[in-house]
């Protein structure tokens, strides 16, 4: 299962709050919402490479979640189950956009705009050429990352960021096992290759 | 194409995905393989930068904002749903959200009420902090007229391109080239407007 | 006392929804009908053998332009776009490269026309986002950034 951001002692558990949610309480999902956008931003942001479009598509996964609540069993966990749905969305988004594909417009519309600082947690002081360095390292991987297909990256999300099992994965894609070990050892090889230099200097 | 059947045990002992007893068997095997072993610390070099600089959390942009929007659009799309629960109403009761909702209906407040027939626009945001968005019904053009101030000015210099582009047929052709010294060809097809020929676009 | 009729409107719109008039379907049951963007450049004056913007698309244009942009004498189209509102899609209104549309449909508006979320593109970044009521016969006049003495505006306008 995706590591939920479990709530912190004293907090209500999740599935007060998705009982509330249910019964019409919009207080409660917007508690639901502030613990996990954190989450769903960073899914999406990772999958499209695009703040802009990564901020709207993790609103639409939560619009998306409350219209699907009344089918929601408590049968895994919520954020289990929020993370199916931004998934979706997303690989949704990505399928469209292909689709539709304006060529060369389409790869001016993508070309993404990485916010220095804005998309990564916070971190302890950096001496300023110490933090220089990861501010380049982690454009070098996300430019890596944006090289794969979105097939390959979405594996690589779901396996290294969210922690989920080869059986997690290919029940969200969905697809065999032999597919998301196939994609998985490609999309390791590619990145192997694009930053063979960079962490193994790192490491 | 499949995956070749020793990368295969690599990968499933990288993620976590064997048995004790095959863990044991590969182990051994990493001892004595230096090729194998390489390629092991290798990829597992490459998983921890990666989950140092792909985060599995990041902070929101305009996180407030993100939380207000949702509950704007969710008491818009749907109705409110029988139960115990509060209102949506009751909502506003937070001092926060209450005020992010009150700038959005005051900006609903500060057009027409809604007579059915014009368009009207019933929140904006700005990303930028420097621009600022004023909407007005215009009476005499009618029109709703969404004004950005603060907004940096495009260089002179600079060509803009434009595209004459219907649904019906799909065609693409520049209009305004950087040496164009005609008006645009007219076809059967097309009814759209004469557009001002200007010869000079530099 | 802006809360309290902030409230009244928000009860007002609830009550009315009901007996709203059902919104009118378009043919093509993939998309909300279609919209006709423009850019638009405004000037001060008429450049010599220069004709005034005009469009069957939005009857009476540059008259209507000139009443919302009183400082403009003279109004260019530059680029235009007629382009279908997908319903399960994004759709883009493209009459230039450089300053553009992002239309995404939330559905029919009662009494006709439809709820979009605008996003107001210049290049590579977001302008401005909006979610508006659009309807035909009623444009959209978007007053984008200052280009050569003039402004540049940029037009939508709900086809009927």
């Amino acid at each position: 299962m995706p590591v939920s951001s479990a709530p912190e002692p004293g907090e209500v558990p999740d599935h007060d709050l998705v009982r509330r949610s249910q019964a019409g309480d919009s207080r409660a999902f917007d508690l639901l919402v502030t613990r996990y956008r954190g989450r769903i931003y960073a899914m999406t942001y990772h999958m499209i490479q695009n703040e802009t479009e990564a901020w709207d598509l993790a609103q639409e996964a939560f619009i998306k979640a409350w219209r699907a609540l009344p089918r929601f069993k408590m049968d895994s966990a919520f954020y289990t189950w929020l993370y199916r749905i931004a998934h979706n969305v997303t690989y949704d988004w990505l399928r469209k956009k292909r689709i539709q594909g304006d060529g060369e417009f389409d790869d001016e519309r993508t070309e993404h705009r990485v916010a220095a600082g804005a998309e990564t947690a916070p971190r302890g002081a950096d001496a300023p050429d110490e933090a220089l360095r990861n501010a380049e390292l982690g454009g070098r991987i996300r430019a890596a990352m944006g090289q794969l297909s979105e097939d390959h990256r979405q594996v690589i999300v779901m396996r290294e960021i969210e922690g989920l099992s080869y059986e997690e994965i290919a029940a969200a894609v969905p697809c065999s096992l032999g597919t998301v070990m196939s994609r998985l050892f490609y999309a390791r090889k590619k990145l192997q290759e694009l930053l063979k230099d960079t962490y193994e200097n790192a490491a | 194409m499949k995956t070749p059947p020793e990368d295969t045990e690599l990968l499933r002992w990288l993620d976590d995905e064997m048995t004790p007893l095959e863990r044991e068997r590969f182990a051994a095997r990493l001892t004595v393989e230096p090729a194998l072993r390489r390629e092991a610390e290798s990829l597992q070099a490459l998983r921890r930068t990666l989950r140092e600089h792909l985060p599995q959390e990041m902070a929101v942009p305009h996180a407030d904002f993100f939380n207000s929007q949702i509950q704007v659009r969710l008491a818009r799309e749907v109705p409110a749903r029988r139960g115990s629960g509060p209102s949506w109403l009751a909502y506003l009761r937070l001092p926060r959200l209450a005020a992010a909702a009150a700038l959005v209906l005051l900006a609903v407040l500060v057009l027409r009420p809604d007579s059915g027939v014009d368009s009207r626009v019933l929140a904006t945001y700005t990303p930028d902090p420097e621009v600022h968005a004023t909407t007005h019904f215009s009476e005499a053009a009618g029109a709703t007229v969404l004004l950005l101030d603060g907004l940096e000015e495009m260089p002179a210099e600079r060509p803009l391109v434009g595209f004459r582009q219907g649904a019906a047929d799909q065609q693409l052709f520049s209009v305004h080239q950087q040496n164009a010294g005609s008006a645009p060809p007219a076809t059967a097809k097309d009814e759209t407007a004469t557009l001002t020929a200007n010869a000079s676009r530099e | 006392m802006k809360r309290l009729t902030a409230l009244c409107c928000l009860a007002c719109a609830a009550l009315m929804l009901p007996a709203a008039e059902a919104p009118r379907r378009p043919p093509d049951p993939a998309t909300e009908g279609k919209v006709w963007g423009a850019l638009v450049h405004a000037l001060p004056v008429a450049p010599p053998g220069s004709s005034p913007a005009d469009s069957p698309h939005v009857p009476n244009l540059a008259a209507r332009l000139a009443a919302a942009f009183p400082e403009s004498g003279h109004f260019e189209i530059l680029g235009e776009h007629l382009q279908d509102v997908f319903r399960e899609y994004e759709s883009w209104v493209v009459p230039s490269k450089d300053l553009f549309l992002k239309v995404d449909s939330k559905g029919p508006a009662p009494g006709g026309g439809v709820n979009l979320h605008l996003q107001f593109w210049r290049d590579q970044q977001v302008l401005v986002k909006t979610d508006a009521v659009l309807r035909p016969g009623s444009p959209l006049f978007i007053g984008g950034p200052r280009w050569r003495e003039g402004r540049l505006i940029f037009v939508l306008a709900l086809q009927p």
